[in-house]
């Protein structure tokens, strides 16, 4: 292909466009730069190229007489393929005259100067370009200040909160974390006890990880406080062993794990739903307060799962009163000196207890973990055993459960008045409990420090725990001084011998009650010693006041009135032992059953069981009545005579009538008897053979009603009319 | 607290590369005046840099031909990005002195805990009255319902 030929106009000179009749000349509009290039390749010659290519064509049409279906843009494709090569080449000699090679630039114009007007545009235009920019770096500054600003209040906010929470709690800083927003603060809070360091490596791996609580902050900046995933916080629950008592506390304990749950998710809903305010100081209070809370909560299950830790391990340790019946994770059954069995159990929620306790068997039966000891024990042991055994079981399957729950329904009066009665409240024992735990974990510290104290200041008074306040009617009663004091180690051991003594206690009482209620006048009075394992009663035998008396009198506070107090004594019950103290002047039997009089004694104690306790008193009682009748027939004038648990009156006619009481243990109740020895004939004389025994049966009457009769009996001067007239 | 116990190691030696007979009590004075001296100069560097930069911003207000002008509005954003990179430095120095604060005032947390010791102190002391005398009326009571509960008609 041959080179087409570039032509450039050798004087350029502007070329007319039109031309008027009246000779003015139209030029043609000034090419814009656009334009340029489009005129110079406008200018380019393709003739000899087009006379070429219509040549090749016809002489491709002869050759090949092919049809003369060429494509229609082929040309423009052709032309532009032209166009580009002459472009290379312009382009090709404006390099060579710009490298001075062929060509030199002879002559350039400078550029104009700019009007003055086109100046100041310019300098404007840089100004508001200038302004543009600080305008940017203002808003950068700007939006950069705000971010700071939310830092700074976010830091107060948390800052602020952590600093409330130092002055209540252990707070320490994690290294190498740095304080991000909603995530990780890089702080922990220690809630273990400061008992625990020593004994570490005897507390559980459970109860460590829940004593670490990790402090993390909200995007706010708000401080949270959450508990170690994966735990919950459990709480102690202590059940007697009997499945009526297990029920009314679980009963309660759920409403009582309502009520909390309700509180907690009350508390949760606003934390979550109530944003946080743009005031710092409210930001630190929500903060605080929600992290106190929450902290409380984690430190009371530590505290709960360190007193059950500890009570596991003192029931593991051989004990002559203790013996564990079934253990597990969260479950203790002890037996109390086979007198009562006691659950403890640490449970997370309440409401899935059932099922869980369920699971536990099932699991433990399958595994094994569970290990239930068989005790070698009389067989009250193994009655204590079963009955806890069944508690057990009955949670298992639901049909042994119903079934468990008909029959004992029909006890259920019965049985919560027996539990009542023999058992304390769990509550109030948790609380004991917690409290011995406390004493035997920080007693020494705390009388160390108290000591320090006191010779610093001596202004602490005893410690309530320590201090045994004993009645005054009381004499030595202080054996279980100091009980729940740290220098007894044994918390269970305290603890069991607790309960033993309030079940016991609950019995004599039960006994005390029945005699009281069986005869009139026999006044059942409270003695409180202010000691655990120390409990009194008072037993007063009263009678109105006559007129005529002439016996030493006591004073019983009894109100406004007054009256004669012819039996007092004292029943003290220290830990498992009975005594009766107080007594003026003891009646001794041989034994009371056999009813067989040994005199009047000047003991005032008596050491005695549970059982001799209702025989002992109401011969006790009878013969203080007995003594009362005497009394009061010689003041009237009488010649009577005193023998066993009756007297006999010697009448002026010759008659004699002895008035016997006769104690009837079943009822607790003194009756009395009406004896006389009548003669046939009429004569009353014990000699003689035809005499007969006439015998009136009164029952329980008052020492008033005994004294009346014996009136009447002399006012009567006959054996004969009186007993007639008490038919 | 742990940066100051860290820093006592190093204070630690230092003060026994100065002197054999410091003790721990000196090594830890020594960490802490580290610190302290530290802690100023970042405070000091940081301040600085910010006046600097802020100065330079100003002194970019001056209207230049636009070639200059554009430098000057690139070399505009670096001063303004390393003013606010100061602030935030002097931000996290405060926060640094926040934690100092909360962790190594020791005086007053000390007589804090004195505080609630002697006010809980009290209150034992309270309670143990409160419980008593609860008691004590509580035993009175008791007396008295009982004595008339013996002396009422309906007891027979």
């Amino acid at each position: 292909m041959a080179a087409p030929r570039v032509s450039l106009d050798s004087l350029p000179m502007k070329r007319l466009f039109s031309l008027e009749e009246a000779g003015s000349e139209h030029f043609p509009p000034e090419q814009t730069q656009e334009e340029k290039p489009l005129a110079l390749l406008q200018r380019i010659d393709f003739s000899r190229l087009k006379e070429k290519d219509s040549k090749r064509s016809k002489s491709s049409k002869d050759n090949a007489s092919q049809p003369a279906t060429a494509w229609p843009w082929q040309g423009l494709v052709e032309h532009l393929q032209q166009a580009q090569q002459e472009l290379s080449i312009i382009l090709d000699l404006i390099s060579h005259i710009e490298a001075n090679e062929v060509m030199n630039v002879a002559n350039m114009v400078r550029p104009k100067l700019l009007p003055p007007q086109e100046l100041c545009s310019d300098l404007a235009v840089r100004v508001s370009s200038k302004l543009q920019h600080f305008h940017d770096v203002g808003n950068y500054l700007k939006k950069t200040a705000k971010a700071l600003e939310r830092q700074v209040e976010r830091e107060a906010v948390f800052y602020g909160a952590l600093m409330r929470l130092q002055l209540n709690w252990k707070v320490k800083r994690q290294k190498g974390i740095s304080v991000v927003s909603g995530g990780s603060a890089g702080f922990t809070l220690d809630l273990s006890l400061p008992n625990l360091s020593e004994t570490s490596s005897a507390s559980s791996v459970g109860t460590t990880s829940l004593c670490t609580i990790n402090v993390d902050q909200d995007s706010s900046g708000l401080l949270l406080v959450c508990p170690p995933s994966g735990r919950s916080i459990s709480a102690l629950k202590l059940t007697f062993g009997g499945l009526m008592q297990k029920r009314l506390s679980a009963i309660a304990a759920r409403d009582l794990q309502t009520e909390k749950l309700v509180a907690t998710s009350e508390a949760g809903a606003t934390e979550i739903e109530v944003p946080l305010e743009k005031g710092v100081v409210k930001g630190v209070e929500k903060g605080a307060k929600g992290a106190h809370s929450v902290l409380r909560n984690i430190q009371a299950a530590v505290y709960d799962e360190q007193v059950f830790e500890c009570v596991s391990r003192e029931a593991l340790l051989p004990s002559p009163a203790l013996h564990v019946i079934g253990i597990c994770n969260s479950h203790l059954q002890l037996s109390l000196n086979h007198t009562a069995s006691v659950v403890f159990e640490l449970s997370p929620n309440i409401e899935n207890k059932e099922c869980m306790r369920a699971d536990d068997m099932n699991e433990q039966t399958s595994s094994g973990n569970f290990s239930t000891t068989e005790q070698e024990a009389p067989s009250k042991t193994t009655e204590d055993s079963h009955q806890t055994g069944a508690a057990f079981i009955a949670c298992n399957p639901p049909i042994l459960s119903d079934l468990n729950q008909q029959s004992n329904l029909r006890r259920t009066d019965s049985e919560k008045f027996a539990f009542e009665q023999f058992y304390p409240k769990d509550k109030a024992l948790k609380i004991c409990l917690q409290q011995a735990f406390y004493q035997n974990s920080f007693g020494r510290w705390i009388i160390a420090r108290k000591s320090e104290q006191g010779n610093a200041r001596s202004s602490y008074g005893p410690s309530m725990v320590t201090r045994t306040k004993e009645p005054s009617g009381i004499s030595g009663v202080g054996a279980g001084k100091e009980l729940l004091a740290s220098s007894q180690p044994g918390l269970l051991r305290n603890f069991s011998a607790i309960i033993r003594h309030r079940k016991f206690c609950a019995e004599v009482l039960l006994v005390l009650e029945k005699q009281v209620h069986g005869i009139q006048h026999l006044h059942l009075y409270f003695h409180p010693t202010w000691n655990p394992c120390v409990s009194a009663w008072e037993i007063c035998f009263n009678v109105p006041t006559t007129d005529s008396r002439g016996w030493t009198k006591h004073r019983c506070w009894s109100g406004e009135k007054e009256v004669d107090v012819i039996f007092s004594c004292t029943i003290v019950v220290r830990d498992e032992s009975l005594c009766v103290e107080g007594l003026e002047g003891l009646l001794l039997f041989e034994n009371p059953a056999k009813e067989k009089f040994l005199g009047v004694h000047s003991m005032t104690k008596y050491a005695c069981s549970q059982s001799e306790l209702p025989v002992f008193l109401l011969h006790q009682v009878a013969g203080k009545v007995v003594d009362w009748l005497y009394e009061e027939a010689t003041v009237l004038g009488l010649n009577v005579k005193r023998e066993f648990l009756g007297v006999i009156l010697h009448l002026a006619n010759g008659d004699d009538i002895a008035v016997v009481a006769c104690p009837d243990v079943n009822l607790h109740v003194i009756n009395w008897w009406i004896k006389s020895k009548v003669d046939l004939e009429g004569s009353t004389t014990n000699e003689k053979p035809s005499c007969r025994t006439i015998q009136r049966f009164i029952g329980p009457k008052p020492p008033e009603v005994l004294r009346s009769i014996i009136i009447e009996i002399l006012n009567s001067s006959g054996c004969q009319k009186v007993i007639n007239s008490l038919r | 607290m742990n940066k100051l116990g860290g820093g006592a190691g190093g204070g630690g030696q230092v003060s026994g590369a100065v002197g054999i007979a410091a003790g721990p009590t000196a090594s830890a004075a020594a960490a802490a005046a580290q610190r302290q001296r530290t802690l100023l100069q970042r405070a000091d560097a940081d301040i600085g840099s910010l006046l600097d930069n802020f100065s330079h911003l100003l002194k970019a207000a001056r209207i230049n031909d636009s070639v200059r002008n554009a430098q000057e509005g690139f070399q505009m954003e670096i001063h303004a990005a390393r003013v606010v990179q100061a602030a935030d430095s002097l931000l996290k120095l405060v926060s640094e002195l926040k934690q100092t604060a909360v962790f190594s005032d020791f005086l007053s947390l000390n007589e804090h805990i004195e505080q609630h010791v002697t006010k809980f102190s009290g209150q034992c002391d309270e309670t143990e009255q409160l419980l008593s005398s609860v008691g004590e009326e509580a035993a009175v009571s008791l007396r008295e319902l009982e004595s008339h509960y013996y002396q009422s008609i309906h007891r027979s």
